[in-house]
């Protein structure tokens, strides 16, 4: 076992945005509440607002005193050691959600889902991925190498839960230690860690076009997911730190510690991994899908000389160079002709250009932008379905008030005066008053 | 690897051409050289001031690939007006006026080339004063002659040109080693000579009076290797899906053949690459995947 990871010393203020990459967190302490390590001061809301129940949990990764701003909740840690009672679901997918795991692979997705799903589906075989999804990241490894028995623990809990199915530990290189299970080296060129081309590489099942791995049977989940769930399922811990890769070393790093109070040198940094990663913003912070954060190295970029060495390298078969022209004319139609959509944003393409064109931002942007396109049409589509509601409504009403009218207007022609005796229609009148639609406005 | 790379792999794969040339052919390719790079480069640095660019961009390298293309391609010793004149449509009208590199639609050394061949046709008429023709003009003014009588002129070597077969070898090894190294595509040269072969074989009857000479000797006469491995590959005009690029190269053997047996220019080198980038783009959405 190789010397335990040092763990950064908390920061003077944890940060959790609001924004998350899909839906968002809510708050559910208030301005000033004292909270304990492992609280849960957020919860995390499906993007389309249709479940009622949080997808995920966020906890305190200090006790300290919460302060609310309009964009993320601020946990000023007391330096106390004041814990929240162990976690004691006896579930396991209960436990995994009540800890807040999620796929700490980069993913995100909350892993009590991703079980649940599993389970349901029947799967029978379980992948633990900890080859590295790029150079230069070497968290899950690290993590391999200092923590196996955990990683064992985690992977008997969920063998469990999947009833005795076949545990393969896929690796980017052969490991130091020996561990009591199967282990594979991910054979094939970069991305070999995407959960795909493992299930493919390592299993020889082919998951459909939009589909997931469950679907054929296969659950893969990241080594430090798997971690995540040993020590949430042994030692009742939530989630609230992980192995990070801050520039070439890795650390303990606890989730909301700001990213410019890693120790890294001054200047532009990425989150995310070297390659597939996002420029740091100036108040960003570790969240749980952060696997390495890394100086950002100023490149030179020069123009498409439409080489093609891109094509190659995309795991897709996608034609990187034609989609850059596109994007870069606005050309959404050729965009998504070309399949941006199946772009797994794995960078592939970035690391084979020689004109160091950021391509992988070339597409998000892209597919961000038909995303927010398909938004307003969406949008839109409800509006006017509204709009021709309400017109219907109108006329509708419109229709109802002529004839009740109508119907008053000719009451009096048909009854013949008498002399001493009451018109009927006036109470008549009177009573349907109540009953008039308010005035429709042109 | 880099841009600049790409570019410096390709002046690399050039200069066994160029020596080859040189050795063949005397002083006026040196000269011509000479004249082409210096010319480019001021012609480039002085767009970019103008158009209050970085002059960084002068040095990704792709100007003075275009250069050496033409000094190399166009006769020896040909006189410096006419070859600034190549330069500077190349460089000006066919590369920056459409954007700079990576978005031109044609080949830049060939538009220079072939602007330079149509204003100034004579000097393009007489190689050198060395072999006088070339062996195509050679094969094509001969008044009935058959091949072999043909041959008996002093435009002609073993298996083709007269020195041309030695360029052409030279850059047959600078070409392979270009798609070696993975800086050309494989298929665009070997698509344009094995249509080249194909077309020259058909038109070969052994030898006769009337026969167009056989695909040896097109393959090693005028400029058909550098344009197989040179100009076909140039990444930016030609096709990006496999299956155009096959096409693409074939398209240009075609018609390289089509100008050499049929044609009056003295090679169809030039327009047939332009002919090629002018299809590419409808190659490649023919070909692109649906």
């Amino acid at each position: 076992m190789a010397a335990p990871l040092a763990e950064l010393p908390p920061p003077a203020v944890l940060r959790y945005p609001f924004a998350a990459p899909a839906g968002h967190y809510r708050a559910v302490v208030a301005h000033g509440a004292s909270v304990r390590l492992g609280d849960v001061i957020a919860e995390r809301e499906a993007d389309d607002g249709a479940r009622s129940v949080p997808i995920e949990l966020l906890h305190a990764a200090a006790s300290g005193r919460i302060e609310a701003m309009p964009s993320a909740l601020m946990l000023r840690p007391d330096g106390e050691q004041r814990h929240a009672p162990a976690l004691a679901a006896p579930d396991l997918v209960e436990r995994i959600r009540d800890a807040g795991i999620v796929g700490l692979g980069g993913a995100g997705y909350p892993t009590h889902l991703k079980l649940r799903q599993a389970i349901a589906q029947g799967a029978d075989a379980l992948i633990v991925n900890a080859v590295e999804c790029e150079a230069g990241v070497n968290a899950d490894r690290t993590l391999l190498h200092t923590h196996p028995e955990d990683v064992l623990c985690g992977i008997e809990a969920l063998a469990g839960a999947l009833r005795a199915p076949q545990v393969v530990l896929a690796l980017g290189a052969p490991l130091r230690v020996a561990l009591p299970i199967e282990t594979r080296v991910a054979p094939g060129p970069y991305p070999a860690g995407w959960e795909r081309a493992l299930t493919r590489r390592l299993l020889g099942r082919a998951v459909p076009p939009g589909g997931f791995p469950t679907d054929v049977g296969v659950l893969v989940l990241n080594v430090a997911t798997v971690f995540a769930i040993a020590r949430a399922w042994r030692h009742g811990e939530p989630l609230t730190r992980r192995v990070v890769t801050v520039g070439t070393a890795e650390h303990w790093v606890r989730i909301g510690h700001p990213v410019a109070e890693l120790p890294l040198p001054a200047g532009a940094h990425t989150v995310g991994g070297p390659v597939t990663g996002w420029p740091a913003a100036a108040d960003a912070a570790v969240r749980k899908d952060t696997r390495s954060v890394t100086p950002r190295p100023a490149v030179a970029e020069s123009p498409c000389i439409r080489c093609g060495w891109c094509a190659p390298a995309c795991p897709q078969g996608l034609l990187p160079q034609e989609l850059l022209r596109g994007v870069e004319a606005e050309r959404w139609e050729q965009v998504e002709r070309l399949r941006v959509d199946e772009c797994i944003e794995c960078g592939a393409c970035d690391l084979a250009c020689p004109s160091r064109l950021p391509l992988l931002a070339a597409f998000r942007h892209a597919k961000r932008q038909r995303r927010e396109a398909a938004q307003r049409a969406h949008a839109a589509d409800l509006a006017r379905q509204r709009f021709d509601q309400r017109n219907v409504r109108n006329a509708q009403r419109r229709d109802a008030a002529r004839l009740r009218r109508d119907a008053r207007l000719e009451a009096p022609r048909a009854w013949v005066p008498e002399r001493g005796a009451q018109p009927p229609h006036t109470e008549a009148g009177r009573a349907d008053t109540p009953d008039e639609p308010p005035p429709t406005t042109p | 690897m880099t841009s600049r790379g790409v570019m410096l792999r390709v002046g690399a794969a050039l200069v066994p051409v160029a020596v080859a040339a040189a050795w063949c052919f005397g002083w006026g390719v040196v000269t011509n050289l000479v004249v082409a790079l210096a010319a480019g480069m001021a012609l480039e640095a002085a767009w970019l001031w103008l158009r209050h660019r970085s002059l960084a961009a002068a040095t990704d390298g792709s100007a003075p690939v275009t250069c050496a293309l033409i000094a190399l391609a166009v006769p020896p010793g040909l006189p410096v007006g006419i070859l600034v004149f190549a330069v500077a449509v190349a460089l000006l009208l066919a590369k920056h006026l459409y954007g700079g590199l990576g978005r031109n639609v044609f080949n830049p050394a060939m538009v220079g080339y072939a602007a330079a061949l149509v204003a100034y046709p004579a000097p393009f008429g007489e190689w050198d004063a060395l072999t006088g023709a070339t062996a195509l003009d050679a094969l094509r003014h001969r008044e009935g002659a058959t091949v072999a009588e043909v041959w008996q002129q002093a435009a002609f070597g073993a298996i083709g040109g007269r020195g041309f077969e030695i360029v052409n070898a030279a850059a047959l090894l600078g070409g392979v080693w270009l798609c070696a190294v993975r800086v050309a595509h494989w298929r665009c040269p070997v698509a344009v000579l094995a249509s080249l072969g194909v077309c020259a074989a058909l038109g070969y009857d052994g030898g006769s009076s009337a026969s167009l000479g056989s695909p040896l000797f097109h393959w090693f006469a005028g400029g058909t290797m550098l344009a197989a491995f040179f100009i076909a590959t140039d990444p930016v005009t030609a096709p990006a899906t496999p299956v155009a690029q096959w096409l693409f190269g074939a398209l240009i053997g075609i018609v390289i053949y089509v100008i050499r047996a049929f044609g009056a220019w003295p090679d169809g080198i030039a327009f047939a690459v332009l002919f090629g980038n002018l299809a590419a783009p409808a190659l490649d959405r023919l070909c692109l995947p649906r």
